[in-house]
């Protein structure tokens, strides 16, 4: 609820508008924030009709920014959200009307240079930065020096009946063995009715070590206490914690904090990580230099993007410790981020929007943030030979481009059965529609349920109040990919 | 398509309908509904990309015929629940009062009115079949609830109120008096330790105030429920209801003795022996008034509706909660949590829905394909955005029935054939319209295994151990099942799927084989 009123008072900026931008403009309209204000100078292409759901064939020639393109559309997801507008550069006085920004699309100059203003406002503003490199992506998050987390996992405090507490330093609290207390190390608890030890009682907050699953130690002198006798109950309790957050210049050279490591979402990939994380800045460093993204399976691009790798992990290894370098850059993956980079494909925008989104929400102090890189890649999805993958001109280009025709040719072919058509079943649809599923063969969808007032705030694609029969709304479905 | 999926929509979902599908999505809310379309992927051999989200929580499975484990090989852990003594007599947290006020509202306004109407429609038979469930105590008291149901079917309101109240007294008053009468706050179990301690929270009773809120508030909404049932026009009058209610005439209690659980462990069965002999009574007494009453089984019972916050469910349950907490001084809990937990809400949020499809959409592209693919390819997540924790591991090879040296169900040894079968494997037999004969001579050839036991759902069509089965030998299948089943095959059925109970041709030893299909058109 706390978090709820705080989310309801944020300002958000999302720069970029493609699919990523759009996701994360979704969700946190769905959410609820006071302000989202976009900014896009580019125009739309058709291409970005591929993974942007509110850009239309009826956009062409595409006089309006994307941002201006799909503004009215976001705005009707919830009325209680100002979705605006900012034209050209993003300003300091910009940056301090904000609460957070999402920057996609951005150059590296830019990135660095809004990152410090973030850091220096008056109030820290919140900064993100996110991208959709085809089948690789990152988000980098930076909630300046004085973040507070108040809940770091958003899960109802577990309670636990005391059967007993040693008289030592420290002392040892043991639980009832009808259930073991579940609580982890580094939790706070407070107690009450404790009889005996009533010192205990005050209700302090104090920090435990876990021992077993009915026992854990507290950071305190218990021997000097009145003996224990009966009864007790302890509780976890959340005390609000701070979080410290490098700024993204120094995050380059370090993404690690001292005893962290870097998030490593699939074992099969070990180390991925950290190659992801020189292969992005390769890809940006060429942005910077060209003024554009290596073009799609350029192997030229793709090879200075490498030269500019290993250049970077050269110079971090000059630096040493702690900046990270890698002992041997794979130049595999770095070709594949350069390869794709500038494609924007459905999956990956689903997924890191849905990311982003949330880490928006967690600004509020609620759950912990990615602390700072995430990196994620799909790169099995990329075919072994080089597929008939040149551009048809049409909005499955950047699809194309990394699967081929053929292959597009074989999903538009497909015969699917979606069960079901609540949250998850719309957004499938959506998904579907946008990658061109079955729209030769067939999608058949099925369900039973009606619309209720409780899950109208997470299904975007019915903007009307009423309730009724789902399926109706399903109306809007076929307009996002005529074909 | 409006049509729920499942058993009997299998007319519209037919077979054509899944061999020409590609692939299957899963976008569903139960679990019941996914073991069925999990195992139509299995039989049609398809592949099924499994998903759901809870609060920041995510998982994503990919099932893929032949190369992973399907959705049903494998089980969640089973949630915590609350033990049952916790809820009926020691409640230490208001989760266990909130359960047991769910379970009072039950009893209350949906069983009591469906007895009700089972016993105006055959009293002769519920009666019958009361004196053989449960305790002498538990049928005095259903009976005693349907006893009053029926004479106070016509109201005034005075009488629901009436009703209402003696609710309360019995639930947070008698039953907490009887509680301490069995079991005395100073009681000490058998090891010595004080009975009252650690999870056991001692009660003390309530005695109804009229001028109390929280007691109001119970018998507005249980008075307006009773209502409800009889299908009487309701009341919200509260100041009315509140002088009605102070001038019931409240019993005294006498406690009784009364044999209660003091844990799960417990074998002690619960009740009093007096209640046995007060159920005969009661019995023969109401059987024999209905003779003059002519009184039709048209009682409604509620259906629990957590979202209309006018309908007095959720006033009801925070309500009897609350005292119950009030009871047991435990901390009391507001209407929302109230209805998040009773009515187990758990709150979805679109960036686990978007980013969960993501990942959906990105196996699905992989599965266009996916005979050309291996297994690592494909990612199964787990995913919690709140920590963030991202987990993505490979598929699981399918479970595979294997020949064992000693099964712990047939105690003994038994084979696999083929050695490794998976669910995703069958047995085909294409003889046509055969006989049972015909279909256990193709079996021993095809498998070289004597046919024991052979059955079509919950249908056992053949028994080798049964002499009389074997004039079923030179029968067709077909009408075999047509008679054992009672029902006639629909014309657009072209098999049947059998289960088969087999043994070694040579050793004797047991074998089991994969699902037969049994093609007869």
């Amino acid at each position: 609820m706390e978090t709820m009123g705080k989310l309801m008072q944020m300002k958000v900026l999302i720069s970029g508008l493609r699919g990523l931008g759009v996701e994360v403009a979704k969700n946190l309209i769905l959410a609820g924030p006071a302000q989202v204000i976009l900014h896009d100078e580019a125009p739309a292409e058709l291409r970005d009709l591929g993974a942007n759901f509110y850009l239309t064939q009826e956009d062409d020639p595409f006089d309006p920014s994307r941002a201006e393109a799909c503004r009215a559309q976001l705005a009707e997801l919830n009325p209680y959200v100002a979705v605006e507008l900012h034209r050209g550069p993003i300003t300091e006085q910009l940056v301090q009307q904000v609460s957070l920004m999402v920057l996609t699309e951005t150059p590296q100059s830019e990135l660095v240079r809004l990152n410090k203003l973030c850091r220096s406002a008056p109030n820290p503003v919140g900064f993100i930065a996110a991208d959709c490199l085809g089948l690789a992506s990152f988000v980098f998050v930076d909630y300046g020096d004085a973040f507070m987390c108040h809940d770091k996992d958003g899960e109802e405090p577990r309670s636990a009946i005391v059967s007993g507490v040693t008289l030592e330093s420290p002392g040892t609290v043991h639980t009832h063995q009808d259930r073991r207390h579940g609580f982890q190390d580094g939790d706070s608890v407070v107690f009450k009715e404790v009889q005996g030890m009533t010192q205990l009682n005050d209700g302090k907050p104090r920090q435990i070590k876990v021992t077993g699953p009915y026992s854990f130690t507290i950071d305190e002198d218990t021997s000097k206490y009145s003996a224990y006798i009966s009864d007790g109950i302890v509780t976890q309790t959340k005390v609000p914690h701070h979080i410290p957050f490098f700024s993204y210049e120094q995050s380059l050279a370090q993404p690690r904090h001292p005893g962290e490591e870097m998030h490593v979402p699939d074992m099969a990939k070990f180390g991925r990580s950290e190659q992801l994380h020189f292969a992005v800045q390769a890809v940006l460093a060429y942005r910077e230099k060209h003024g554009e993204l290596p073009a799609v399976r350029d192997a030229a691009a793709a090879k200075e993007c490498v030269d500019l790798a290993k250049q970077i992990n050269e110079a971090r290894k000059k630096g040493g410790n702690p900046q990270l370098f890698v002992e041997e850059l794979e130049e595999e993956i770095v070709t594949k981020v350069a390869m794709f980079a500038r494609c924007m494909i459905c999956p990956m925008a689903a997924f890191l929007g849905g990311v982003v989104a949330q880490e928006v929400v967690k600004f509020t102090g609620k759950f912990s943030p990615i602390h700072q890189f995430l990196y994620f890649d799909m790169f099995e999805l990329c075919p072994a030979t080089e597929p008939d993958w040149k551009p048809k001109g049409c909005r499955y280009d950047d699809q194309i481009a990394i699967l081929g025709s053929s292959f597009q040719e074989a999903l538009a072919n497909m015969k699917l059965f979606l069960v079901g058509a609540g949250a998850l079943g719309c957004e499938f649809l959506k998904s579907f529609a946008m990658m061109g599923v079955g729209c030769a063969g067939k999608i058949t969808v099925t369900d039973m349920d009606r619309i209720e007032i409780s899950n109208l705030n997470r299904q975007s694609l019915w903007i009307c109040r009423s309730t009724g029969s789902r399926l109706g709304y399903l109306r809007s479905v076929p307009t996002l990919s005529p074909s | 398509m409006e049509v729920r999926v499942g058993p009997d929509t299998e007319d519209t979902f037919d077979d054509t309908f899944w061999d020409g599908l590609h692939c299957v999505v899963n976008a569903l809310d139960n679990i019941q509904a996914r073991l069925y379309v999990d195992s139509r992927c299995v039989w049609f051999g398809k592949p099924l990309l499994e998903s759901g989200t809870l609060g920041t929580k995510a998982n994503v499975q990919v099932i893929l015929p032949k190369l992973t484990q399907s959705y049903g090989d494998s089980q969640d852990p089973p949630e915590e629940s609350i033990p049952l003594c916790t809820v009926k007599h020691f409640p230490n947290a208001i989760e266990h009062t909130i359960e047991w006020a769910r379970e009072a509202f039950e009893q209350m306004f949906v069983e009591t009115p469906r007895e009700g109407n089972s016993f105006l429609g055959d009293p002769t038979s519920y009666l019958q079949k009361l004196s053989t469930t449960g305790s002498g105590t538990s049928q005095l008291q259903r009976l005693k609830s349907i006893k009053h149901i029926i004479e106070k079917r016509t109201g005034p309101f005075d009488a629901f109120v009436e009703y209402a109240v003696f609710e309360f007294q019995e639930k947070f008053h008698d039953s907490i008096v009887q509680l301490l009468y069995t079991f005395p706050l100073e009681h000490v179990t058998a090891e010595g330790t004080k009975f009252w301690s650690g999870p056991k929270r001692p009660p003390a009773p309530i005695k109804f105030d009229a001028n109390d809120d929280l007691h109001l508030d119970f018998v507005v909404a249980a008075a307006n429920l009773y209502a409800a049932t009889l299908k009487a026009p309701e009341n919200r009058d509260r100041a009315m209801l509140k002088s009605l209610a102070a001038k019931v005439k409240i019993e005294d209690f006498k406690p009784k003795e009364m044999k209660i659980k003091a844990d799960d462990k417990d074998t002690t069965a619960e009740g009093c022996m007096d209640d046995d002999e007060a159920v005969r009574r009661l019995s023969t007494e109401m059987s024999q008034k209905l003779k003059t009453l002519q009184v039709k089984a048209d009682l409604q019972p509620a259906e629990f509706e957590k979202d209309d916050d006018s309908n007095f469910h959720i006033h009801f349950i925070a309500a009897a909660a609350n005292l119950r907490a009030r009871n047991y001084k435990i901390p009391e809990a507001d209407f929302h949590k109230v209805k998040m937990t009773a009515g187990k809400i758990i709150p979805a949020i679109a960036t686990t829905t978007a980013m969960a499809t993501g990942l959906v959409s990105a196996e699905l592209l992989k599965v266009v394909n996916y005979g050309e693919r291996k297994v690592e390819d494909f990612k199964n997540a787990f995913v919690t955005l709140a920590l963030p924790l991202w987990v993505f591991s490979e598929p699981l090879p399918p479970v595979k029935t294997v020949s064992k040296e000693h099964d712990p169900i047939v105690m003994g040894p038994v084979k696999a054939r083929p050695e490794g079968f998976t669910s995703w494997d069958k047995v085909e037999c294409n003889l046509g319209d055969a006989t049972l004969q015909e279909f256990l001579d193709f079996l021993t050839d095809e498998v070289q295994v004597e046919v024991m036991i052979m059955s079509s759902g919950n249908a056992c069509l053949y028994n080798a151990y049964v002499p009389a089965h074997k004039k079923r030998l030179k029968e067709k299948i077909t009408s075999l099942w047509e008679t054992i089943t009672k029902q006639t095959l629909s014309p657009k059925k072209s098999y049947l799927t059998l289960e088969v109970s087999a043994s070694d041709l040579d050793d004797g030893v047991d074998v089991v084989i994969p699902t037969v299909k049994f093609q007869f058109r």
